[in-house]
């Protein structure tokens, strides 16, 4: 419990708009790879490119806003 | 709570759909109705629905219920109709035992918009009969040259599991296997997989994003970091049991906490159910941290920087919240902060599948 309340290199969920959609990507990209269809590179570089058209619908800046606040908590700024 | 005199008022909640969840907000409502006088009304939905049935009405302009249930990411969208938590729920003696990353996940930019009612994170469960039995330490040792021990990096977690898949080593005439994991493609797989990853991709040296580099926007998840946590994965495969590749949460659960398994992370309900009464590993698992990794990647170097790294995963997990548009905003704090409360909630987690 400690780690975590003190620690400065957090990961915390993704809460963004569309994050069901970038989430969505991972579940589909990871499981190639476990079933063995896609390398894992070539798997995350699907995802990567998915992720690309996700920002450009929804808008970088959008996105950018709301992730901003997440990493203030990943990274524990206070 | 029994000073409260809600009677003739009637409160209306959307839950989950029995029992995760689901049991516990029928079970309070009961009660509560009974210390307060108001009337509860249940609406149960299937996890997948949650959003929906909570979104498409406030959408539209409207609440049908007081109290929507949800995943605790759902903070983003749906926050703008949510009625933010009054300073004095805030501030009350139950609530200072919320971790700061638990308030975190139910807040936005500081203010609390989510009733924290379920602190989540992933943590790494195993066979203490296994991990801390001399027998068992000496064979690994004799046979590998390694030391037999909580695993402190996913590769670690690999070797020994794989070393303890596919033969029975707790005498009870059934095969036993390295690892049970939501492999199965849904909804909470890819929380498995930012688990398996974060250690290797969360740099301390190198903040300002996990998910995307948050100056340029640009996706990191095809970085080295989480390719090898892949790598790892897919190897994992090989040392889950029979149908392993397609579970799902509940059948995590079942084979951890049913026996059948050394390992297994993510959600505490595997660690519950081990314990129950009438468990045949009761008091027979260990919890630990989430094991790292040996090397991070560095993005701006663009090389691993070695040596050990950890990065715990405040992972997402129930959520509730009281509707704005909602007309009984006092009864449903009253109701979430009863829910929440001590008491209740020791008895809610002693039954594995509450989760």
């Amino acid at each position: 419990m400690g780690m975590e309340e003190y620690s400065t290199n957090r990961v915390f969920p993704l809460r963004v708009p569309g994050v069901f959609q970038f989430t969505g990507a991972v579940a589909t990209g990871t499981s190639k790879a476990l079933a063995g269809q896609l390398s894992p590179k070539e798997a995350l570089d699907e995802v990567a490119a998915e992720w690309k058209k996700i920002i450009k619908r929804i808008g970088a800046d959008t996105i950018r806003e709301a992730y901003a606040v997440g990493v203030a908590l990943e990274d524990n700024e206070k | 709570m029994s000073k409260k005199d809600y009677s003739g008022r009637t409160l209306s909640i959307n839950t989950h759909a029995v029992p995760v969840m689901g049991e516990p907000t029928a079970l309070h409502a009961e009660q509560f109705s009974k210390l307060t006088g108001a009337k509860v009304n249940v609406v149960h939905t299937p996890a997948g629905d949650l959003y929906a049935k909570a979104m498409v009405p406030f959408q539209a302009g409207q609440a049908p219920y007081d109290i929507v249930f949800g995943f605790s990411n759902f903070i983003r969208d749906w926050m703008q109709y949510l009625e933010p938590v009054p300073e004095k729920y805030v501030n009350m003696r139950q609530m200072q035992d919320v971790t700061q990353s638990h308030i975190g996940v139910a807040s936005w930019d500081g203010q609390m918009i989510q009733f924290p009612i379920d602190g989540d994170r992933h943590y790494l469960k195993y066979r203490k009969d296994v991990i801390d039995n001399p027998k068992f330490q000496k064979k690994y040792k004799a046979d590998t040259g390694k030391t037999l021990k909580v695993p402190t990096t996913w590769k670690e977690y690999g070797e020994i599991a794989a070393y303890f898949n596919g033969w029975d080593w707790d005498n009870d005439g059934e095969l036993e296997y390295g690892s049970a994991e939501v492999m199965k493609k849904d909804d909470l797989m890819f929380a498995a997989f930012f688990s398996r990853s974060a250690a290797y991709s969360k740099n301390p040296r190198t903040p300002g994003g996990f998910y995307f580099d948050l100056e340029t926007m640009e996706p990191l998840i095809n970085n080295p970091g989480f390719v090898e946590a892949l790598n790892d994965w897919v190897a994992a495969t090989k040392y889950v049991p029979p149908g392993g590749i397609n579970f799902g949460l509940g059948d995590e659960i079942n084979s951890f906490g049913g026996g059948q398994t050394l390992f297994s992370f993510s959600w505490d309900d595997a660690f519950v159910k081990a314990m129950e009464d009438g468990s045949p590993i009761k008091n027979k698992v260990g919890a630990a941290p989430l094991p790292g990794a040996e090397k991070v990647w560095n993005r701006e170097d663009n090389s691993w920087d070695m040596g050990h790294n950890q990065a715990p995963y405040i992972v997402w997990g129930w959520a509730s919240a009281v509707a704005k548009k909602s007309k009984n905003h006092d009864m449903a704090f009253d109701y979430l902060c009863f829910f929440a409360n001590d008491a209740n909630h020791q008895a809610d987690i002693a039954i594995g599948d509450l989760e």
